[in-house]
C-alpha cells in the first residue's frame, strides 16, 4: 500500500470503515468488505464490528463458492468457524455454507429439507460448470456424472449410450430435468420434432435446461419470433459461434421491409448485405432475385424493378434482365408492342447462351420465347380489333400484327419443331385469315411431329370434307377413329365422310361402288340420323343410274316415314342438286316442295325443316336453290303460331330461328307459346331468356329473363330434353351479366352512366372509385358511351358498306340504327377495358343445341 | 387442362425428386384400382410436369412467387441440427 493510502486509511475513522464494509457487502463485493471489517474489528472489537465481520466471512464463502474456488472457500469457512460466530443470522447460514464447500461434517439433508430449491440450483450448477462439485447428497454426484457423460456421448453421436447412461437417473431426481433435456437433445439432432417436443415440453421453465432447449428451438426456426424474444441473445450468440450463420441476422431483418413493401429500405439493406456477405450467400442472393423480380413484375412496380437491378445479381435464367423487362412490358397497362417485341427478341438471343440450361433445353427455351411473342402479338391484334369499331380505324395495323405473329410462330417452330402449341396458334391464325390451305399445311406438319394429335386429324378430316375430297378426309377420319373410336366427333365425322364418299362415287358414276358404300353407311348410322336420309341417298343413286322405278321405290319408303311429304321433297330437291341429277328431276322435286310447303303447317315438318336448315347453316353447305327453299321454310315457320307443337320440334324451330336474321319477334312468340305448353322445358326457357337478352337489358323484362335463365339451369339436370353444354354455359354467363346489371340498377337507379360517374368524380375531385373498370365491364358495355360522342355524326361519317351492315344488324335485332351504333360503341369501350384484364378470349356467339343432323358436314 | 403442378400439389420450383416423391405419395393415396379417374388425372399431370416443355415454360414465364420470403430466410438459417454442437457451447446457452 502506498504511503498516501496508508495515511488516508489512518485518517478514516472506525465507523467510516464499518459503513464502507457494509456498502461493499451490499454490492456483493465480499472480499473488500471482509478486509475492511477485519481492520475495523481489530481497531475496535465492538459487537457491531464483530457482527459485520461474521457476515462478511459468510458472504466471502458464498462468493468463493460461486467462483468455484472451493479450497479458498473452505479456508475462509474454517476462519469463520475458528472465530466462533455468535450472530444468529450467520449461525443459521452455517450448515448451508458447510454443504456448499463440501464440508463432510455438515448434514445436507437438513439443509435441503429447509431449502429444497437449493438442491436444484446446486445440481444445475454442477452440470453447467464442470469444475463445480456436485452436492454430496444421496446419489447426486454419480447422477451428475451420468448426465455429463450422456451429453458428451450425444455430442459424439453415441445416442444409444447416452440413453443407457440416463436410465439410472430416477424421474424424481433433481437431475430428472437434465435427463429430459438430454433425451430431447438426442431427438433434436435426429430431426425428430415430435420426440423433441415430447421431452422438452416437460422441462421446468425456471431451470437452465429449458433455457438451452428454447434457444436451440429458436435457432432452428421452430419457434415464432415473438415466442423466441426472451432467448434472442442466446440465438445470436449461437449464430455468431457457427460460421454458417454469418449475415443471417441482416437477412432476417430484410423480411420486415419485404413484408411492408418499403423498397428503398429493402434495397439499401440488400446492398449492404451483398457487400458484406455476398460471397457466403451467393445462392441466397440468387433466390432473393428470383423472388423480387417476379414481385416487381406482378405489381407492375417499375421503380422497384429499377432499384433491384442495381443491388441484385441477374437471375441465372435471365442474365441481362431481358425476360424481366419483357414480362414487365407485357404487364404494363400500355402494352407497348415495340417494347415487348424488342425485349423478347433480346431474350431469345440470351437463352442461347444461358449456362443453367442444358444443351437440349436451349432450343426449347428459344422456341417458347418466340411462341410467347407470337401469342402476345395475336392478343395485340385482337385488342386492336376490339377497338376498331369504336374509332372506325382501319385494319392495317391489325393485319400487320397478325403477320408479325405468324412470323414469330414460324420462328418458334424453327427453333423447336416439337412445340405443338406453336403449330396450333399458327394454324388458327391462318384459319382466322380464312387461309385454310395454309392452316391445313400447318396441321399436317404438326401431325408429322405428333402423329397422334387427335385435334389435327379431326380438323384435316373436316377440311377435306368441305373441299369435297372424301378420300383425303378418310385418311384423317381413320386416324382420329384409331385414337378415340367412341368420341362423338369421330362418329359424326365417320358418318359424314362415308356419306361424302357415296356422293362422290355416285357423281363419278361409279354406281356399284356407291351402292356398296351405302350399305356401310347403314352400319355406322348414328341414332339421331333419320332413316329417311338413307332412302333419299339410295333414291339419288338410282336416279343417277337411270333406274327411276327403283329410285321411286326408295322415295316411297322415305315418304312412309313422315306424316306428310314436305320434308322428303326438300331432301330430294337438295340431293338432286348435290348429286348432279338431271335438271328435270331436280325441277320435279323443287316444284313438289314448293307446293307442299304451302299446305297447313305441322309440328313434325316444322321441326324437320328447322333441323335441316340449321344443319346446312352450321356446316356452311350451299347448293342451287337453297336460299329460296330457306325463305319458303321461314315463311312456313311463321305460320306455326297456332299448331299443336311437340316440345322437341318447337325447340328445334326456336334454336334455328336464332340463327336467322329478322326473326326475333317470331322466336319471342314461339318461346312464349312453348313455355305455356312446356313450362319446365329448359331448352324453351333458355330460348325465352335468350330472346330477352337479345333486346338488351334496358329493353327487356329483366326479371322475366332472369327467371327463365335460372329455371333453365335448375331444371336442366332432370329434363328429358336438356340443354347442351354450350347452352348451359351461355345461360350462366347471361345470368351473371344480368344479375350484375339488376343489382346495379337497384343500387344506383335506372339509366346511370358510368362515364357520368367518372366525370362527376373528376369535377368534385373525389377519388372514391365506387365503380371501377371491372365493374363497368360486367355491364357488358351497356350505357358506357362517353358523353362527348355524337352518334348522329358518327352515322353520317360511317363508310357506306359498314352503314349497310349495321342497318341489317339493327333490322335483325328489331332496333333502330342509332341504338345499334350506341350499343356497338359501348361494347367496343367495354372490350377495351376487358382486354386489359383478360389475356385472351373469344367473344360469345349465339349457342344452339345443334345436333349433327343427317347432312352435317355433307348435305 | 388445369395446372399440373396444382393437381400434384407441388410448387413450380419443386425439383424432380420432390415431384416424384409427391407423385408416389398420391399414387399410394389414389391407387388405379380404387380411384381410376383420380389416378389418371394424377398420372397425366405427372407426365406433363416431367415434360421438359411444360417445365421450361414455368421456369421461363411464371411470375408467381416460387417460394415465400419466409421460406428463403428459413433455408438460409444456420442449421443447428445438422452437426452436433460442442457440449460446452450448448451449456453456455443457459446464460441469460
Amino acid at each position: 500500500m502506498s504511503r498516501r493510502n496508508k495515511k488516508q486509511k489512518a485518517r478514516e475513522s472506525n465507523s467510516q470503515l464499518l459503513q464502507r464494509a457494509e456498502r461493499e457487502l451490499a454490492k456483493g463485493n465480499a472480499k473488500t468488505a471482509l478486509k475492511d471489517a477485519k481492520v475495523a474489528f481489530r481497531n475496535d472489537p465492538v459487537p457491531d464490528a464483530r457482527r459485520l465481520l461474521e457476515t462478511a466471512y459468510a458472504g466471502r464463502v458464498e462468493q468463493l463458492h460461486r467462483q468455484n474456488l472451493l479450497s479458498e472457500a473452505q479456508a475462509v469457512l474454517r476462519d469463520l468457524l475458528d472465530f466462533k460466530p455468535v450472530d444468529p443470522n450467520v449461525c443459521e447460514r452455517l450448515p448451508l455454507l458447510q454443504v456448499l464447500v463440501g464440508d463432510k461434517a455438515a448434514d445436507p439433508a437438513v439443509v435441503f429439507a429447509r431449502q429444497p430449491e437449493l438442491l436444484n440450483e446446486l445440481t444445475d450448477k454442477a452440470i453447467l460448470d464442470w469444475k463445480a462439485l456436485a452436492p454430496e447428497y444421496a446419489d447426486l454426484p454419480r447422477q451428475v456424472a451420468a448426465v455429463r457423460d450422456a451429453l458428451t456421448a450425444i455430442e459424439s453421436g453415441e445416442d444409444e449410450r447416452a440413453t443407457e447412461l440416463l436410465q439410472e437417473i430416477p424421474r424424481t431426481s433433481p437431475l430428472g430435468d437434465w435427463k429430459l433435456f438430454a433425451r430431447g437433445l438426442s431427438a433434436f439432432y435426429q430431426q425428430d420434432k415430435d420426440r423433441t417436443a415430447a421431452n422438452w415440453q416437460r422441462l421446468d421453465p425456471a431451470r437452465p435446461a429449458n433455457q438451452i432447449a428454447r434457444t436451440l428451438q429458436a435457432a432452428a426456426g421452430d419457434m415464432s419470433e415473438q415466442a423466441a424474444a426472451d432467448v434472442e441473445r442466446g440465438v445470436k450468440r449461437l449464430n455468431a459461434r457457427l460460421g454458417s450463420g454469418q449475415g443471417f441476422e441482416q437477412l432476417a431483418s430484410l423480411s420486415q421491409s419485404w413484408r411492408s413493401g418499403d423498397w428503398r429500405t429493402f434495397c439499401d439493406e440488400l446492398r449492404r448485405f451483398r457487400a458484406r456477405h455476398g460471397t457466403a450467400h451467393t445462392a441466397t442472393l440468387q433466390r432473393i432475385a428470383e423472388l423480387a423480380w417476379r414481385r416487381a413484375v406482378r405489381e407492375s412496380d417499375y421503380d422497384f424493378f429499377a432499384r433491384l437491378k442495381g443491388c441484385l445479381p441477374a437471375p441465372e435464367l435471365d442474365p441481362k434482365w431481358s425476360r424481366a423487362w419483357a414480362l414487365f412490358s407485357e404487364h404494363s397497362r400500355d402494352g407497348d408492342v415495340d417494347a415487348v417485341e424488342k425485349a423478347w427478341k433480346a431474350y431469345a438471343l440470351d437463352v442461347r447462351g444461358v449456362s443453367c440450361l442444358r444443351d437440349d433445353e436451349r432450343p426449347i427455351a428459344e422456341g417458347l420465347v418466340y411462341l410467347r411473342l407470337g401469342t402476345k402479338f395475336i392478343e395485340f391484334a385482337e385488342y386492336n380489333a376490339s377497338r376498331m369499331l369504336a374509332r372506325w380505324a382501319g385494319d392495317d395495323e391489325e393485319d400487320q400484327l397478325r403477320k408479325d405473329a405468324a412470323g414469330f410462330l414460324r420462328q418458334s417452330i424453327e427453333a423447336c419443331p416439337r412445340l405443338e402449341d406453336a403449330y396450333r396458334e399458327l394454324a388458327e391464325l391462318h384459319e382466322e385469315s380464312e387461309d385454310l390451305d395454309k392452316a391445313a399445311a400447318v396441321y399436317k406438319k404438326l401431325l408429322k411431329q405428333v402423329p397422334d394429335d387427335f385435334d389435327s386429324h379431326i380438323w384435316l378430316a373436316r377440311f377435306y370434307l368441305e373441299q369435297e375430297e372424301p378420300e383425303s378426309a378418310k385418311v384423317y377420319t381413320s386416324g382420329a377413329r384409331r385414337l378415340k373410336p367412341r368420341d362423338p366427333q369421330c362418329v359424326a365425322l365417320a358418318w359424314s365422310q362415308q356419306l361424302a364418299t357415296v356422293r362422290h362415287l355416285a357423281k363419278k358414276r361409279k354406281l356399284d361402288d356407291a351402292r356398296a358404300e351405302l350399305k356401310k353407311l347403314h352400319e355406322i348410322r348414328p341414332a339421331e340420323i333419320d332413316l329417311s336420309l338413307l332412302d333419299v341417298v339410295a333414291a339419288a343413286i338410282e336416279f343417277k343410274a337411270k333406274n327411276p322405278e327403283a329410285a321411286n321405290k326408295f322415295v316411297d319408303d322415305a315418304l312412309a316415314r313422315f306424316e306428310e311429304p314436305t320434308a322428303v321433297w326438300l331432301q330430294m330437291s337438295c340431293a338432286a342438286a348435290r348429286y348432279s341429277l338431271p335438271k328435270e328431276i331436280k325441277k320435279q322435286f323443287d316444284e313438289r316442295f314448293k307446293e307442299a310447303i304451302q299446305q297447313p303447317p305441322t309440328s313434325q315438318t316444322a321441326g324437320y325443316l328447322a333441323k335441316f336448315f340449321a344443319s346446312l347453316k352450321s356446316n356452311q353447305i350451299n347448293y342451287t336453290g337453297r336460299a329460296t327453299q330457306e325463305r319458303l321454310a321461314l315463311a312456313y315457320l311463321a305460320r306455326t303460331t297456332s299448331i299443336a307443337w311437340t316440345e322437341s320440334d318447337l325447340c328445334q324451330v326456336c334454336e334455328f330461328l336464332f340463327m336467322c336474321p329478322r326473326q326475333h319477334r317470331l322466336v319471342e312468340k314461339l318461346s312464349e307459346i312453348g313455355l305455356a305448353l312446356y313450362p319446365k322445358s329448359p331448352r324453351l326457357l333458355f330460348c325465352a331468356g335468350t330472346a330477352g337478352t337479345r333486346l338488351g337489358p334496358h329493353c327487356c323484362d329483366v326479371d322475366h329473363v332472369l327467371k327463365c335463365l335460372r329455371s333453365a339451369i335448375e331444371l336442366n339436370g332432370q329434363a328429358s330434353l336438356p340443354m347442351n353444354s354450350s347452352q348451359v354455359e351461355s345461360a350462366r354467363e347471361s345470368l351473371s351479366d344480368l344479375e350484375d346489371f339488376a343489382e346495379r340498377k337497384r343500387n344506383i337507379g335506372f339509366g346511370f352512366r358510368a362515364y357520368e360517374d367518372d366525370a362527376d368524380d373528376e369535377l368534385d375531385g373525389d377519388d372514391d372509385d365506387d365503380f371501377d373498370d371491372d365493374d363497368d365491364m360486367d355491364l357488358g358495355g351497356i350505357d358506357m358511351l362517353p358523353p362527348d360522342i355524337d352518334v348522329d355524326k358518327v352515322i353520317d361519317t360511317m363508310p357506306p358498306e359498314l352503314k349497310k351492315q349495321m342497318k341489317q344488324v339493327a333490322a335483325m335485332a328489331g332496333m333502330s340504327l342509332k341504338d345499334v351504333i350506341m350499343g356497338t360503341l359501348s361494347m367496343g369501350i367495354a372490350e377495351e377495358l376487358k382486354k386489359q384484364s383478360q389475356p385472351r378470349g373469344g367473344g360469345r356467339t349465339p349457342q344452339t343445341n345443334q345436333t349433327n343432323f343427317g347432312f352435317a358436314d355433307d348435305e | 387442362m388445369n395446372d399440373p403442378y396444382q393437381i400434384l400439389g407441388v410448387s413450380h420450383a419443386a425439383d424432380e425428386a420432390a415431384v416424384r416423391a409427391r407423385y408416389l405419395e398420391l399414387v399410394r393415396q389414389f391407387p388405379p384400382d380404387r380411384e381410376p379417374d383420380r389416378f389418371a388425372e394424377i398420372h397425366e399431370a405427372y407426365d406433363r410436369v416431367r415434360d421438359p416443355v411444360v417445365s421450361l415454360e414455368h421456369r421461363l414465364f411464371d411470375v408467381s412467387a416460387p417460394f415465400t420470403f419466409e421460406s428463403l430466410i428459413a433455408d438460409a438459417r444456420p442449421d443447428v441440427r445438422s452437426s452436433r454442437l460442442p457440449t460446452e457451447l450448448l451449456l453456455s446457452l443457459a446464460r441469460p
